[in-house]
């Protein structure tokens, strides 16, 4: 009876526990289904944007199809020859990265002309409250109608050649290369590119010192949504995927992560036979115990007549 | 107990709060951030602007002001540095106006336009003085900044003291540059007056320095006041200094604020000019003579000038009436229709019709009636949008230009799609979809692409619009359900927009189906009817066990209570089916009924399968029946199984 009222209690709990990591939102930065400050719910909302696991998902037509790519981790090579395939037959990348691994991505992919310095670009005078939350103030002609794009601990990038710069820092801007949020001699002073394209192949390759512009908290400021919805539109995208597979993730997303590949395998025709064969043993073992037990008595009565 | 509730959720709580942590991303919430402004960097940006002012480049200060509104202030100071911005604009604004009037009136100096040098000189000494009060205003509004912004304490040679230190010394080199318009304003006073001989700016200029100049009188006729545009007109005056005559002397003549003649009086001091009326579709010319004395004359002679003769031009209005489509298609052409003609509506001919859309230029010359046709080929890449479609004529010789305008949305055809699709699919299978694509524009070219659950195939429209398109979808990991089928149209005419067709279909796993369906029937069908079973027999069970226990006053072995307390046709079937399978060597199955056994017994049985038939009967009734066996039928069971036992051996 104890076993019985452990094991029934156990179940519900674990019921309990993954219906609420199953329902309750990520919590995690850029996760499109994440609908606080720092998830990008709203953008996945105004540019239909499409989460996927893994770059081997992208579509093989590539046209008017864009990657976001936010690399807060390595990576791996493999990956790096299919982004410069997806590149080359014309698809847009959009690599947005402030401290993450997009400068390393560059130089793998061959591209020497568009740097991330991965320093902090600081702004006293152009900025939303803050100077570490500076203001883009100057922008390509491209972009009709966009005047400001608000950052967020952002980085910039280091532009040469063939590479055209899209979005500008003010003049007042520095890079905070101390971290002191005071600028010195020697710290290098703007304005700085934030925003550069450069064609690869068929393809651009559009690089962003800031992932966080999509955020919820941040999409709506200034005129970031007109920004990306006009860097969208110039470069013909109709598709945006991003990838998550490069994302910081918690422990909730880990858990949710587990829960769904439960699922997957749940789902396949194989477990599917197995979870109901399980379940129809356990919902009749009581009756084939009692009819064992009935014919049992049954037999031994006639028996014993 | 209470206490450990609550220390388990004291536990849970951190483990929770852990569960929801995420790793650490360089970035805040701006709404949570706090309001912070560097005064230091305000008074670096206001010194960039002085500095600009100083140098009197008011373009670029201007410029920079302007950016000045997109800074961030917190919303308390954004009052004090608005009103700050407003009175740096304005005396950029002053300054800058005083600058140009000054060199405005110098010119006019040089030139001897002495009429207007008057005015803008007023207009320079008014600026001026705006100017000076700007500047008692905008030092009072720094002081006021200053304090709000923490200038004054700060201490003595810290950064924020030198710059507000710096930012002072250029308000400084901007008040000399005030001096110095002033000084400049008394200079060009000062030496107009002694061409027109009086004093231009009297509260300035001081009389006694004015020399006495010769009056002058210019007077000017023209031979018609009414004359068609491009035609000739002949236009003669005297010229004269206290009733004589100043020969050779050089008039100019100056229609609206342009020299377009030149011309010396004679020997009487007439002077004749014939000049030609320029191609200005304008109802009125203003024309006047103007005298300015130059080499010896200077010092002696006062500049002067005519009145005013305004000459009527006469033209011919022409209007430009066109009739075109209000949409136009990237990769078409445009067509418009039209018609020149002057506003009684006679065609003009031979008129140069220009039409502009999109970056597109195409030109056509008007015939006989003034009609004309246009045709532009919108660019392929054309984005979608509003458009002005503009359509001039060229003047011509009395004919003015005419000028058409309007608004053409250039959007893309909406393509319709007729989709047949089957509305189930057997897995695996091979969805074949059928359709045609038509547009109100040609559609010649384009792909068809279908995608159902992350399975996609494209195939190309024929020419005539219709479509087949197959797609294999493997053997999925579902049993069934219903998912979205979608059809897209990429037209590769760029005159032709996307559309999609959606339905659900719904695909069918057999496999997966079926196992299900086997196992569900087993626990649908199966565990009902057992239960029925062990429910009956249950109830039978237990009045007798009560009996008995209050009678004997003793438990005896629960198997034998079962079986001495069963319904007495019961016990009378289970006595005969005791007897039958010692005779068939049969047992019944677990899952098999009475009349099962008695069917699968009764060939061993001969004859008695006939008792056992009605026995069986009887016990079913017993069973199953809701009024249960009659007496009779109770005795008759009993003698049928002891007929059965009877005869068993």
């Amino acid at each position: 009876m104890r076993v019985r009222t452990i094991t029934i209690l156990v179940f519900a709990n674990l019921l309990f526990v993954s219906s609420l990591i199953w329902f309750y939102p990520s919590t995690s930065d850029f996760r499109c289904d994440n609908p606080f400050w720092n998830g990008l719910s709203e953008a996945r909302a105004s540019f239909n944007i499409l989460e996927i696991s893994s770059i081997t998902e992208l579509p093989e037509e590539v046209e008017g199809v864009a990657l976001l790519l936010i690399p807060y981790t390595p990576i791996e090579d493999w990956e790096i020859g299919l982004l410069s395939s997806f590149l080359k037959r014309g698809g847009v990348l959009i690599v947005m990265d402030d401290y993450g691994y997009g400068g390393d991505l560059l130089r793998r992919l061959g591209i020497r002309d568009l740097l991330f310095t991965h320093e902090l670009l600081v702004d006293p005078l152009f900025c939303y409250k803050n100077p570490k939350l500076p203001r883009a103030i100057r922008l390509s002609h491209e972009f009709t109608g966009v005047k400001d794009l608000a950052l967020n601990h952002a980085s910039t990038l280091e532009a040469s050649g063939t590479v055209e710069v899209l979005a500008w820092s003010s003049s007042f801007s520095y890079l905070d290369q101390d971290g002191d949020l005071e600028h010195d001699d020697g710290e290098p002073m703007g304005g700085f590119a934030v925003a550069a394209r450069l064609r690869v192949g068929e393809g651009w390759l559009i690089a962003v010192s800031d992932p966080s512009i999509l955020i919820n908290s941040m999409i709506d400021l200034y005129d970031n949504k007109s920004f990306f919805e006009r860097l969208l539109e110039i470069h013909g995208v109709e598709k945006v995927f991003l990838d998550v597979s490069h994302l910081p993730t918690s422990r909730l997303d880990r858990a949710k992560s587990w829960l769904r590949e439960a699922y997957v395998l749940a789902s396949s025709p194989g477990f599917s036979i197995l979870i109901i064969t399980l379940m129809l043993i356990v919902s009749l073992s009581p009756i084939w115990f009692e009819e064992l037990r009935g014919l049992g008595g049954a037999e031994g009565g006639l028996r014993n007549r | 107990m209470e206490a450990n509730r609550l220390l388990v959720v004291l536990l849970l709580i951190p483990l929770i709060g852990q569960g929801l942590e995420s790793p650490y991303i360089p970035h805040e919430n701006p709404s949570e951030v706090g309001e912070t402004l560097s005064p230091l960097w305000l008074l670096h940006w206001y010194g960039y602007i002085l500095q600009l002012m100083a140098m009197e480049n008011y373009s670029e200060a201007l410029k920079l002001l302007e950016e000045g509104g997109r800074l961030y202030i917190p919303s308390d100071l954004r009052y004090l540095f608005e009103r700050f911005n407003e009175l740096l604009l304005r005396l950029d604004e002053e300054l800058n106006e005083t600058d140009a009037l000054l060199t405005e009136a110098y010119n006019l100096m040089e030139t001897y336009r002495l009429g207007k040098l008057r005015e803008k000189l007023e207009e320079a000494s008014i600026s001026l003085g705006r100017a000076n009060i700007t500047l008692i205003e905008l030092m009072e509004a720094l002081d006021e900044l200053s304090r709000r912004i923490g200038v004054y304490s700060a201490p003595p040679g810290s950064e924020v003291r030198i710059y507000y230190e710096r930012l002072r010394g250029l308000i400084d080199e901007i008040r000399e540059i005030w001096r110095r318009y002033l000084e400049l304003l008394k200079e060009v006073a000062g030496e107009s007056s002694l061409l027109v001989g009086e004093a231009i700016l009297p509260e300035i200029i001081e009389e006694e320095t004015l020399p006495t100049l010769r009056s002058t009188s210019l007077s000017l006729y023209l031979n018609q006041t009414h004359v068609f545009v491009g035609r000739f007109v002949e236009a003669y005056g005297l010229l004269e200094s206290e009733g004589n005559p100043l020969p050779n002397r050089t008039i100019q003549i100056l229609l609206e604020d342009r020299i377009i003649s030149r011309s010396e009086t004679n020997s009487s001091g007439w002077f004749s000019i014939r000049f030609r009326v320029p191609y200005i579709y304008v109802d009125k010319l203003r024309c006047r003579a103007v005298f300015i004395p130059i080499g010896e004359d200077v010092g002696i002679y006062s500049a002067n000038e005519s009145d005013v003769v305004e000459i009527t031009l006469i033209f011919y209005r022409v209007s430009v009436d066109v009739s075109h489509s209000n949409e136009g298609y990237p990769g078409r052409l445009f067509n418009i229709t039209g018609r020149v003609s002057t506003e009684e509506g006679v065609g003009v001919s031979s008129l140069d019709v220009a039409a502009y859309l999109a970056g597109v230029k195409s030109t056509a010359r008007s015939g006989d009636d003034g009609r004309f046709n246009l045709s532009l080929r919108i660019p392929e890449d054309t984005a979608v949008g509003s458009y002005i479609l503009t359509i001039e004529s060229q003047p011509s010789d009395v004919y003015a230009p005419g000028k058409y305008s309007a608004s053409i949305d250039v959007t893309r055809a909406k393509l319709s799609l007729e989709v047949e699709a089957p509305r189930y699919l057997i897995l695996p299978g091979v969805l074949r979809i059928e359709g045609r694509a038509f547009s109100k524009l040609a559609l010649r070219r384009g792909l068809i692409h279908l995608h159902l659950k992350g399975y996609e195939n494209s195939t190309e429209i024929r020419s005539d619009g219709s479509f087949t398109c197959n797609l294999r979808i493997p053997l999925l990991n579902i049993i069934l359900g219903f998912y979205r089928l979608e059809v897209e149209v990429e037209p590769l005419e760029p005159w032709n927009s996307r559309a999609s067709w959606r339905s659900s279909i719904l695909l069918v796993n057999p496999l997966n189906l079926s196992l299900t369906l086997t196992f569900s029937m087993a626990l649908i069908y199966l565990t009902p009817k057992r239960l029925r079973i062990r429910r009956r027999i249950g109830r039978e069970f237990k009045a007798p066990t009560g009996a008995i226990e209050e009678g004997e006053g003793e438990v005896p072995p629960p198997k034998m209570v079962i079986e001495e307390t069963l319904d007495p046709v019961l016990m009378a079937y289970l006595k005969a089916l005791e007897a039958v399978i010692e005779a068939t060597g049969l047992t019944p199955h677990p899952s098999e009924t009475m009349r099962e056994f008695w069917m699968r017994s009764a060939p061993y049985l001969d004859a008695r399968s006939e008792v056992f038939l009605e026995l069986t009967r009887i016990a079913e009734v017993a069973l199953y029946s809701r009024t249960g066996p009659s007496e009779d039928e109770v005795k008759r069971a009993v003698e049928l199984a002891d007929f059965l036992m009877g005869e068993a051996p």
